[in-house]
């Protein structure tokens, strides 16, 4: 204990009054300490609770987020007035298509429908224009969908055209021949007959889908002119971009039609800019630094509603509807990658959700070969034309594409 | 908590949307202030502040009146802005194993003032871990383990890229100084 004692009485006393010099970066270290603690204290205060008060559209594209958010969960315990619109909308269109339908059939309609089908028993002779003796008989076989007959005009005894009256006598064989020449249907006429409601132009709706590639172009610029001025793109060409969706038509009588579907887009698009002088702008809003040369890539996505009004032509099996209108479109997503210098050592990656609302303006001639009444396909090009920018006030750039689709389909008609 | 605020709780669990357009307008600023920190442009920040408010609408009813609500919703959108960098920002250049203490200028910056923007302009810079981890710890006052536990990351990470992302912007305050000074 002693002996132990002795030994730190000698560190004691040996080592009490020790100086040493520090070394040389024990300043710098505890300045860099310091300045540590200072930065610390900077970003705490200064930032902790820095508020930015966000764009207005921003409230916007929330709501929209929320109302489809609240769309697409619905509680069957609770009242959704958005399932109740659609649900309007949906009785509402069936009313209206029933009521078309039900006034289309009975113009010339008599209050007695016959259940049976009525047969010539002999054929019509050209000569004779005495009423040919006719015989009502039950239906031989019961077909699978019944079919209800109702009564138009009268038959005719004889046809103009010969052929038609050298034909079996069914009444399906005679009206079909009859409706193919193009005659006034003045027979018995089957209650919601496909082909009479086809050559009549009674098929008032079709549904198909489509798909095609676009050829773009985007006329990219600075909002502001001097940075116009200072960057020139070496890169600006045609894109290729897809598009593919579904679409509905309804017929506005015999002329006329309305289209309207949802596409989906994608457009890319890829700038290399060079600068020509040697100060470096700063694009202040989005924090964005242009170093040269820049290379810049965008992968645009859209959803898009057509609103297309056309005039409809028809021969044969062939048909063509000549349309025109606005294409509402959202942006749902921008994926971006901008590579700042030559060195390659910053690159973004951006994505965005509902960023902004557009309009644009399409012309589309659409041809049309129907394959038989309920089928058909089409092949469409089509030219757009962006009318409002693709970046606002928001950003320091703005854009506007235009190009070219050709796209191929199929319709069903109902 | 004031009743006002009390009332525009109520009126967002029962999903109304005047009540939820209240609280975007009341809170959105000092969201949209720390989305920034939080993102390297104002698109993305954009994005985090919206996806925070829908999950904070979504989630509002499991807020229970305990603690501040305030800190509850900095929380999600903190938690926001980690998932959408997670999911988006995974091809981000974080290659700044060359700098090194000595590259730092060693001056201390005390009798500078910095603006806000300039702040948040050196933070935004930062690459997307980096600025994660100085905001998480530095301003937002978590602890290291907290944030390891958070982001999936071992201790020593979280250590490492807060010390780096220190150094990073301590050079940049610094060439700013000297700006100033001029």
């Amino acid at each position: 204990m002693k002996e132990s004692n002795n030994i730190e009485n000698l560190f004691k006393d040996g080592l009490s009054g020790f100086e040493s010099a520090p070394p040389e970066s024990g300043w710098a270290g505890l300045q860099a300490g310091l300045n540590n603690a200072r930065l610390e204290h900077i970003a705490k205060t200064e930032l902790s609770n820095h508020k930015i008060k966000p764009a207005a559209f921003l409230w916007i594209i929330l709501s929209i987020k929320l109302f489809l958010k609240a769309f697409l969960h619905f509680k069957p315990y609770q009242f959704n007035v958005y399932y109740a619109a659609v649900a309007t909308v949906g009785i509402t269109a069936g009313v209206i298509a029933y009521v078309t339908n039900t006034k289309s059939h009975t113009t010339n309609q008599q209050n007695i429908p016959l259940t049976e089908t009525i047969i010539h028993t002999e054929e019509p002779n050209p000569d004779n224009h005495r009423e040919t003796p006719k015989e009502i008989i039950p239906l031989e076989k019961p077909v699978k969908k019944p079919v209800q007959y109702v009564k138009a005009n009268p038959i005719k005894e004889t046809h103009p055209n010969e052929s038609i009256n050298t034909l079996p006598s069914t009444v399906n064989c005679r009206l079909a021949q009859i409706v193919l020449n193009n005659d006034n249907l003045t027979s018995y006429i089957p209650k919601n007959d496909r082909i009479i409601k086809y050559y009549e132009k009674e098929y008032l709706y079709s549904v198909g889908c489509y798909a095609g590639l676009m050829y773009w172009n985007q006329n990219f610029k600075f909002s502001n002119a001097e940075l116009n001025n200072l960057y020139k793109d070496q890169n600006n060409k045609f894109h290729l971009g897809y598009r593919f969706g579904i679409r509905a038509n309804t017929m506005l009588g015999k002329k006329y039609m309305l289209q309207t579907g949802i596409y989906f887009a994608n457009i890319k698009n890829e700038f290399t800019y060079m600068k020509e002088e040697s100060n470096i702008p700063i694009l202040n809003q989005t924090n964005i630094v242009i170093y040269s040369p820049q290379i810049y890539e965008n992968s645009y996505t859209y959803l898009e509603i057509p609103v297309l009004f056309g005039l409809h032509l028809e021969k044969n099996n062939f048909s063509c509807n000549l349309k025109t209108g606005p294409v509402f479109n959202s942006m749902v997503a921008i994926t971006g990658r901008m590579v700042l210098d030559a060195e390659n050592n910053i690159s973004r990656l951006h994505l965005s959700s509902f960023k902004q609302l557009g309009i644009r303006w399409e012309i589309s001639p659409e041809f049309i070969y129907k394959f038989n009444s309920e089928f058909s396909m089409f092949i469409e090009p089509r030219y757009s034309h962006d009318i409002n920018t693709l970046f606002r006030k928001r950003y320091d750039t703005k854009s506007r594409f235009n190009g070219f689709t050709g796209a191929v389909g199929f319709y069903y008609h109902f | 908590m004031s009743d006002e605020l009390d009332q525009i709780i109520i009126g967002c669990k029962e999903q109304k949307r005047k009540a939820q357009k209240k609280l975007y307008n009341r809170y959105s600023p000092i969201l949209y202030g720390m989305a920034m920190r939080y993102a390297s442009c104002s698109s993305e920040a954009d994005d985090m502040l919206q996806e925070a408010f829908i999950n904070i609408f979504g989630n509002i009813e499991q807020y229970k009146g305990h603690g501040s609500f305030e800190g509850w919703m900095k929380r999600i959108l903190v938690n926001a802005a980690i998932g959408y960098i997670r999911k988006y920002k995974k091809q981000s250049n974080e290659n700044f194993d060359d700098i090194k203490e000595t590259d730092i200028d060693s001056t201390g910056f005390e009798d500078m003032d910095f603006t806000k923007e300039e702040l948040m302009s050196a933070i935004n810079e930062l690459p997307d871990g980096f600025r994660i981890v100085f905001n998480m710890y530095a301003i937002e006052g978590y602890k290291h383990k907290e944030i390891a536990e958070i982001l999936d990351i071992q201790i020593g990470t979280s250590k490492s890229q807060y010390s780096r992302a220190r150094q990073i912007l301590m050079q940049k305050l610094i060439e700013l100084k000297k700006v100033h000074s001029k």
